[in-house]
Order: C-alpha cells, then sequence, then structure tokens
C-alpha cells in the first residue's frame, strides 16, 4: 500500500497557545497549523469550526489531517471531529502528531494506524465483507453466516467502517480464490466466552484440549471494571475497546466464526449482533439475539451459568433458556435448584493447585484458621462468626486470619499459595455452596469448612470432603478441631485425591463431550 | 571451569524490548545476545512495534544490534493508558482528565504494576501458545515494568519451567528513599510469590540484594547480583585512539571536563558551576577550559526556568549545556573530554548506570556524592579517582584543582581502563550465566 505524501498531511494544532511546544521537524514538514478556537466557543461550536477547517485542509485533497490538542474543550472537539470524518486523526501532544505523521508517510493508513486488527494468531478467519448502508428495524448490522462474516457498514462511524473494509480487501471474499469458506463441523472448534468467570472459560477450554482428540478450544474473555476477579484467557479484549464495532466485528471475524461450537458464558454477548453502537454489556437479552445468530449460521450452542449469573436473570429469563432447549451447564451445584434440566461443569484446577503441600495440624503449631469474607461489608452472620473466632484466637487456640475478597493476597495467582499458609479454611457460610477459593484449599490439603447439606453435596460427582457446618456450630468446630486434631488432619489429607479426580480436568471434559460437543448422529465428542 | 551450557529454550519476556528507546532496552539486549553467543535458541516476547511506534516512540536503529539468531515475537496489545490516539479513546477519557488515574488505580487491583498490568493477560497467552507449541527450558523476565515478571511467575506457576527475574530497578521499594514504594502492599504478595517461584532473583548491586533479604525469609539463596555493567556494544572509547591531555581552548592551555548524564532537578548543578568557577580561580588550566553539561533536561526532556537561567548565567564561567546526545556521539564526547565529573542523586540503593560508562572510559573522575552511595563502591577502586571530601563548593572545587594538575601517566590510564573492564556487561553476564548454569544443574 503506498502512503500518503508529507504534503498531503495537515497538522492543526487545536487551541495551543505554543509556549512550551517543541515542533517536530516532520511536523513542521507537514504543514503545521495553529487554530485557535473562537473564546466562549462551547464544545459543539468547536467541533463545527474544526471540521470546517479539516475539511478544507486535509482529508478533501486526498489527504489525512492529524488534530492536535490537549485542552479539555479543545480534545472534545478534536474527538468530535475525529467520530464524524474519515481520515483525521486526534492526538493529545505534538509528539505523537510527528510519530503518526512519519507512520503515514511511510505506508500505514489512518484506519490500519487507530484500529489494527485483534491480535489473533490462532484461528482461521473466515471471509469478511463489508457491505454498505445502514441497518433498518429488525436487521442485525453483524451476521455471522455459515461461509462468513457481514457487516452492514453503513452503520458504523466512519473511521471503522474503513478500517473493515481494509480488512475486507485483504483477506475478505473477494480476495478469496476458489469460492466462499464454510464453517467446518468436523473442525471441531470450541470457544468459551465471554466471561471466564474464575478464569473457568479458560481452563475448561483447555481441559478440552488435554482430554478431547481432534478439539480445539479457545476462551475469550471481555473483560470489565471492576477487575479484581481478572483472569486471563487466550483472547483477552477490554471493555472500552469491545463496545467499538469494528473490535466486535474483528471478534465476529477472527474467533466466533471459525467455531464450530460456542459455550456462551453468564448470557453475556460475545458481539452483540443487535447493537452497532454501544451495547450495554449486562443485557441479557444481547445475547439471544447472538445464539439466534450463531445457531442459523449451523453452530452448535450451549449456555453455562456462574454463582451471581441468577441475580442478574430475572426468573422470565430463566424460563426463557429452559425453554430454548440449549444444552445448559452450571459451575456450582448449587445452581441446579433453579436449573434442574442443567449439568454440572466441574471447575478446573490448574497444575499449580494440585500441586503437594505440608500436611496440617501439625502437634505444637497452633492451627492458623483463615475466613472468607462474603464482601467488604458484612451482615450479622459474619459479625457473629468473626466474635465466635476472634474468641478462639484471643484464647490462643488458634491464629487467625481474614480474607478480605478484594485482598491483593488473594488475587487468582497467588490464592494457592495463600490457601498453603494456613491448615483451615473457613469458606462463605452465607449460602450453601463451596467457593473456587474452597475447592483450591481441598485440593491443597487444607481443611475446609463450608455451608455444604448433604443435599448438595451430594450433585458432585464424589461428595467433597469438607467438614460441612451449619453458621451456628462454627466456633465450636473449630475449637474442636485445634483440640482434637488428627481425625481432621486425615480428613484434609484426602482433598488432594478429590480435587484430582474431579477437578483435574477430565470430567468436565468428558461432561460437555457427553451433553454439547457430541456429534448427535455418532454420539461421540472424538 | 566447566563449559557454558548451550542449546536450551530460553524465553525472554521483555516490554520494553528494541524499538524501545528508553534506557531500560539496553540491559535486556545485552542478555539476550549474550545468551544466543553461548549457543541457547533465545525467544523475545515483546509487545508489537506499534506500541512503540504510536504511544511512547522508538529508534528502529536498535534492532540492528539484536543478534540474529535471537527469534522475536511480539504481541499487539492496545496502549490504553499510553495511547495518545483520541480516536480510540473510551468517551469518559476525553471528558474527564483524571480518567487514566482512575482506570489505572482499578487495573492495579488485578497486578501490581498500573498502567503496565493491562499487558498481562495478551502476553501470557502468548508464553503459553508458544510453550504449548514447544516448551521451554527457561524463562528470563526484566522489570520493570514488571508486568513481565507477572508473565513468567505465571508460565512458571502453571508449567513448571524453571524462571529468572531480573529486576533492574526494585519491585517493591523505592530506590531513593530505601522505604516500600507507594504499592508495596500490593506487591509484597507477589514477590513472595517470585521468590518462591523463581531459581534466581537478580537485583542489580549488593545493597539491594541485602535489602531484600533482610526483609524477605525466601530471599537468601535467591536473590543474586548482577550489576548493570557498560554495554560493550556502546562503547565508550577507542582503546586504540590515541589520548592528548589538556592543551584545549583558544591558548592552548586547557583542560576541559564533562559531565555525562541527566539533569534532573536532583542534580546540584548550581554547585557543581560554582565549584568549577572557584576552581578556576585557582588553576588556570581550568580557566581556559570548559565544563560541559551533556545530557537530558530534567526527566521529560523539558528546561525548566531554573535551568535556563542556570545555563545562561554559567556561560561567562566556561560551561555548556550541550543537550542530549545520541548513545553513539558519545564516544566523540569523551575523546574531547580530559576529566569526568560524576554526581548521582540517591544513596546506597542507587549505584546509576552511568558510573560503570565513567570507569569505561579510563579518564580521570572528578566525583561528588553522599556518603553512603552505591556508586562509591564501583568508583572506590578506581585508580583516576579525584573525589571531593564533601558535597562543598570549596571541596568540590579542591577535588577539580587536583585532578586538573594530575596528568595521567599512560600506565595510570591503562590501569584505569583494565579496572573499566571488569564492569562491562559482557564480563558481567558472563559470570552470570555460568553460575545459573549450576544453579539449574545445566554445567
Amino acid at each position: 500500500m503506498s502512503g500518503v505524501t508529507v504534503d498531503k498531511v495537515r497538522v492543526l494544532a487545536v487551541g495551543l497557545t505554543g509556549d512550551g511546544w517543541e515542533v517536530p521537524a516532520v511536523v513542521a514538514g507537514a504543514a503545521c497549523r495553529k487554530l485557535e478556537l473562537a473564546d466562549g466557543s462551547n464544545p459543539d461550536q468547536a467541533a463545527a469550526q474544526l471540521v470546517h477547517a479539516v475539511v478544507g485542509a486535509g482529508p478533501s485533497a486526498g489527504g489525512v489531517a492529524v488534530t492536535v490538542a490537549r485542552e479539555p474543550a479543545a480534545l472534545a472537539a478534536v474527538a468530535a471531529a475525529a467520530g464524524a470524518l474519515d481520515g483525521v486523526l486526534a492526538v493529545p501532544h505534538l509528539d505523537a502528531a510527528g510519530r503518526l505523521v512519519e507512520l503515514l508517510a511511510a505506508g500505514r493508513t489512518p484506519a490500519s494506524l487507530v484500529y489494527p486488527p485483534l491480535p489473533v494468531t490462532d484461528v482461521a478467519a473466515l471471509p469478511l465483507a463489508v457491505v454498505e448502508g445502514p441497518v433498518t428495524e429488525g436487521q442485525s448490522w453483524l451476521q455471522l453466516g455459515p461461509a462468513g462474516v457481514q457487516v452492514a457498514g453503513g452503520s458504523l462511524p466512519p473511521l471503522q467502517r474503513t478500517a473493515l473494509l481494509e480488512r475486507a480487501a485483504l483477506g475478505g471474499p473477494a480476495a478469496g480464490a476458489g469460492g466462499p469458506a464454510s464453517v467446518d463441523q468436523a473442525a471441531r472448534a470450541l470457544l468459551i466466552g465471554p466471561a471466564n468467570w474464575g478464569g473457568q472459560g479458560q481452563a475448561w477450554a483447555q481441559a478440552v484440549v488435554d482430554y478431547l482428540p481432534g478439539w480445539r478450544a479457545q476462551a475469550l474473555a471481555v473483560v470489565g471494571r471492576p477487575v479484581a476477579e481478572f483472569h486471563d484467557a487466550d483472547l483477552t479484549v477490554q471493555e472500552d475497546d469491545w463496545l467499538r464495532p469494528v473490535t466486535r466485528a474483528d471478534l465476529a471475524w477472527q474467533a466466533v466464526g471459525p467455531a464450530s461450537h460456542v459455550l456462551l458464558e453468564s448470557l453475556r454477548p460475545l458481539v452483540a449482533v443487535d447493537q452497532a453502537r454501544e451495547p450495554d454489556l449486562d443485557a441479557p437479552g444481547l445475547a439471544w439475539g447472538d445464539i439466534g445468530q450463531l445457531q442459523a449460521a449451523g453452530r452448535r450452542v450451549a449456555v453455562v451459568l456462574h454463582p451471581g449469573d441468577l441475580d442478574r436473570l430475572t426468573a422470565a429469563g430463566v424460563a426463557h433458556l429452559t425453554a430454548a432447549g440449549l444444552p445448559t451447564f452450571v459451575s456450582s451445584p448449587e445452581l441446579l435448584d433453579a436449573l434442574p434440566g442443567a449439568a454440572y461443569l466441574p471447575p478446573v484446577l490448574g497444575r499449580w493447585a494440585l500441586a503437594p503441600a505440608e500436611p496440617v495440624l501439625q502437634p505444637g503449631i497452633t492451627p492458623r484458621v483463615a475466613r472468607l469474607l462474603a464482601g467488604p461489608a458484612e451482615g450479622p452472620l459474619g459479625v457473629a462468626l468473626e466474635a465466635g473466632l476472634g474468641h478462639l484466637a484471643a484464647l490462643g487456640l488458634i491464629d487467625y486470619r481474614r480474607w478480605e475478597p478484594d485482598s491483593p493476597a488473594l488475587a487468582p495467582a497467588l490464592v494457592a499459595r495463600a490457601v498453603r499458609q494456613v491448615d483451615v479454611v473457613v469458606d462463605r457460610l452465607e449460602a450453601p455452596g463451596l467457593s473456587l477459593i474452597g475447592l483450591q484449599a481441598l485440593a491443597a490439603g487444607r481443611l475446609v469448612l463450608a455451608n455444604l447439606p448433604a443435599g448438595l453435596a451430594r450433585r458432585y460427582p464424589q461428595p467433597p470432603p469438607v467438614l460441612a457446618v451449619g453458621p451456628g456450630e462454627l466456633t465450636d468446630l473449630i475449637a474442636e478441631v485445634a483440640l482434637v486434631r488428627p481425625a481432621y488432619r486425615d480428613l484434609a489429607a484426602t482433598g488432594p485425591a478429590y480435587a484430582a479426580a474431579v477437578h483435574g480436568g477430565e470430567v468436565a471434559a468428558r461432561v460437555l463431550a457427553r451433553d454439547f460437543l457430541a456429534d448427535p448422529a455418532e454420539g461421540t465428542a472424538a | 571451569m566447566a563449559e557454558p551450557a548451550s542449546g536450551k529454550r530460553i524465553l525472554y519476556v521483555a516490554w520494553g524490548f528494541a524499538p524501545h528507546r528508553g534506557p531500560g532496552t539496553y540491559r535486556p539486549l545485552a542478555t539476550v545476545n549474550v545468551l544466543a553467543a553461548r549457543g541457547h535458541q533465545v525467544t523475545v516476547l515483546t509487545v508489537g512495534t506499534d506500541t512503540f511506534d504510536v504511544a511512547v516512540g522508538g529508534d528502529h536503529s536498535l534492532l540492528a544490534a539484536v543478534d540474529p539468531r535471537v527469534r522475536l515475537v511480539r504481541v499487539d496489545v492496545p496502549p490504553t493508558f499510553h495511547d495518545p490516539v483520541v480516536n480510540r479513546w473510551p468517551a469518559g477519557r476525553v471528558a474527564d482528565p483524571a480518567w487514566n488515574r482512575a482506570a489505572a488505580a482499578i487495573w492495579e487491583q488485578r497486578f501490581p504494576d498500573a498502567t503496565y498490568g493491562i499487558w498481562l493477560a495478551p502476553l501470557l497467552a502468548a508464553a503459553r501458545q508458544l510453550h504449548g507449541a514447544a516448551p521451554f527450558d527457561l524463562v528470563i523476565a526484566t522489570g520493570n515494568p514488571y508486568v513481565d515478571f507477572g508473565v513468567a511467575l505465571l508460565l512458571g506457576q502453571e508449567s513448571g519451567v524453571p524462571v529468572v527475574l531480573d529486576d533492574r530497578d526494585s519491585w517493591y521499594f523505592n530506590v531513593y528513599t530505601g522505604q516500600p514504594a507507594h504499592n508495596a502492599a500490593g506487591v509484597r504478595p507477589w514477590l513472595e510469590l517470585a521468590l518462591d517461584v523463581a531459581q534466581e532473583f537478580w537485583l542489580v548491586n549488593p545493597p539491594l540484594a541485602a535489602i531484600h533479604e533482610a526483609q524477605f525469609p525466601g530471599a537468601e539463596g535467591k536473590v543474586q547480583v548482577v550489576e548493570n555493567g557498560w554495554d560493550p556494544r556502546f562503547s565508550p572509547v577507542d582503546p586504540a585512539a590515541p589520548r592528548t591531555w589538556g592543551g584545549r581552548g583558544p591558548a592552548g592551555n586547557g583542560v576541559d571536563f564533562s559531565f555525562v548524564g541527566t539533569i534532573s532537578p536532583a542534580l546540584p548543578a548550581q554547585l557543581m558551576v560554582d565549584a568549577w568557577a572557584k576552581a578556576r580561580a585557582a588553576e588556570p588550566s581550568l580557566a581556559a577550559g570548559t565544563l560541559r553539561f551533556v545530557g537530558h533536561y530534567g526527566y521529560s526532556g523539558a528546561v525548566s526556568d531554573r535551568q535556563r537561567a542556570l545555563a545562561a548565567a554559567a556561560q561567562r564561567h566556561g560551561v555548556e549545556f550541550t543537550g542530549r546526545k545520541a548513545k553513539s556521539e558519545l564516544m566523540q564526547v569523551y575523546a574531547n573530554t580530559d576529566v569526568l565529573l560524576f554526581a548521582k542523586e540517591g544513596g546506597h540503593l542507587v549505584t546509576s548506570g552511568k558510573v560503570y560508562e565513567y570507569v569505561a572510559t579510563g579518564l580521570p573522575i572528578v566525583a561528588l556524592i553522599k556518603p553512603g552511595h552505591d556508586a562509591r563502591r564501583v568508583l572506590a577502586g578506581y585508580p583516576l579517582l579525584f573525589e571531593a571530601a564533601e558535597v562543598s563548593v570549596p571541596a568540590v572545587a579542591e577535588a577539580m584543582v587536583r585532578a586538573a594538575r594530575h596528568q595521567p601517566t599512560e600506565a595510570e590510564l591503562a590501569a584505569a581502563r583494565q579496572y573499566g573492564a571488569g564492569y562491562s556487561r559482557e564480563a558481567i553476564f558472563t559470570r552470570a550465566f555460568d553460575r545459573l548454569d549450576r544453579t539449574l544443574g545445566w554445567a
């Protein structure tokens, strides 16, 4: 591709005083001009004035305008101009303008500078077609066909449309020889996303690769805020980036398109085919647009729900899911009460979580007890538990520590190390269930106390070897553990074998194979 | 001594790799080149060139310094906090100047590296893919930024591949104050993990090693000192070039001094100028000579009003502020200098990179450093050191006069250069990798 020549690049420094600004030589060569905004002009007026100046200076002559501004009003004006016009780049300082001018002169297009494709290296992209014209009522701006991805470019901001047109020209159907590709069911490619709750999207994908021969699997994580629960995945996209249509079109083209099977987490949308502007990632309805498109395009779709999802989905949403008849999984068995037709998909723990650890409750060492807090502000139960354990600590029976949910020491990568530094982990007792941290504590051979009634424990492939405890019994039970150690040490010692058997990945892969990945005709996944 | 190991597959994680042009780019470059020269298969995992070309600035000529046997894997990642392209900023960022700070604080919960932690996920995903395709025998990561450590630690933790972490600054301590850094509470559990997982944890001077060993029980035996040294690739002197002494200035009797380094706000530049003026009054060869300040102003490169005034006022004392010179131009600066003037802010945890370059020149060095500054350790055995008895105008002037009156002999110059040669990066890294061979059982 040939670049624009520097004499076709215009640099407009907007609203700058000029003092203390060294103009890089390359910028001076690109006809740098100062544009003073009228005093007291509001951002809309300023943007209009700027657009007028830009159109006169750059793009209309086949060139590019680089606009520079750092004061808030001027910055808003250049941002508005950049959003409204193709061929307008906006930067906050002249150094950056200089770098962009050099790259433009070297052959980079404005669209490729602003919207480089996603760094997806492990999927074969299907053709991308960008068609002109706006989206009409009831029509998706982005369509996943069996043979490729089509985007209604007329609905997109100008530079994003140009970016996609450039991609389509490079790798789309026009460039392809031998007709359009089609999604190959025999390709056996699973995509899991976009929540990556507890890192499980990534862990299940790895389990499928490890235990189901012939399968490829990838996880996609759209990372919003806050990110304390952030886990990395094969493809991680920040929510701010995901909101841009060009990013979601790239995802459709490069990550979703080549998948034969999609395991959709938490009923969140992957690409939001119904929303060409900035969608709400939490709106459950958007996922159904994606599901419909995926199914119409020949992909098989399943859903997995995580703890907390039922709080977000309405009863109607759950009913919709049940009626849709999609294979449905839950990552924690207590969710089966609301979704009796679903299957438990066991979380998978990594190699480091399953590594051997020192035995617990050694003679001569005060038992180290950690309690996982349910949230930053505790309810009456938390206050009572705190008082009871604090009393035992004051008596010298235990060495007690509280684990705040957002403690830096409990970042996902650090949990395996944190649990190894205690003997006993008290899981959240506020509601029945066993948390991922509780599972990791079991895997490390710690004694875990959890609110896990027998009926719930039976829903695991094997009952987890936890010490079941009702909220009112905790203090007495911990005191007994501290005083009568050997029996509890033996119970804790069974945790690693349980975790390896149930949470090592093989069970999860077989559950996915049985309920989702198996070819209905052949009845087998592999 | 055993033959060095070779043929190992080594992943080197360095966000700031060429064409990154910051000061932290040279040590990684030297490290991978030494590894390649030892016969290892080195893969560098770094970010895409757009990060440098668009966001933070780069120098593509540095790529020519990379050993051609080294494989570079670049991961294109959104520059986010460093992104100068307003077109793709979220709307809230355009409207709110505090957006960056607030967003970075949120990301820091995930990984204690405020604006770089955002790269952890894409770099780690690439590292996993590379390791899955053909497993590595060793992962080395260099910080800062410490996101590089995160990649190595998580890959090491997951896969069991040995890890070496090279801390060129200090993840946990503020090296200027010796106190825990502002984000130390977040760093501490990660550093504890690092000292669990890593086979070796490198620091750049003995005081930093000591403070880590004192405050982290797991550090003993893991922490190793691998000094910065000077880079023969950017050698400050041509040993073959003949040296002359003095004879400068219009009357041909001047002795020239140079200070080479960043002219930061903490540098006692005014004191150095005043001492020079006082020394000139006492010593004719200095009255005929020039003192040059060669370096970048401040940390941002912007000249402050105070610095501008100082430069203007100092002209009449034969003082010249040249501004920043490219690494390749420094050889000429040293060739045209009789005596070097060394000063560096900081204390016992700071050595400075410049002191190694200074001793490599073999030139006489007048040093004004506070007691306990770690540069003193490097300079202590230097044969041509003229140290000011204290950091004061009379003491520095006295040291300048002493140096100006001592024309070094050839033997003294040779001894000084030989002393400096012991601090070449090649020598330092050869010692480090010989030891690592033994640590890993490769020797």
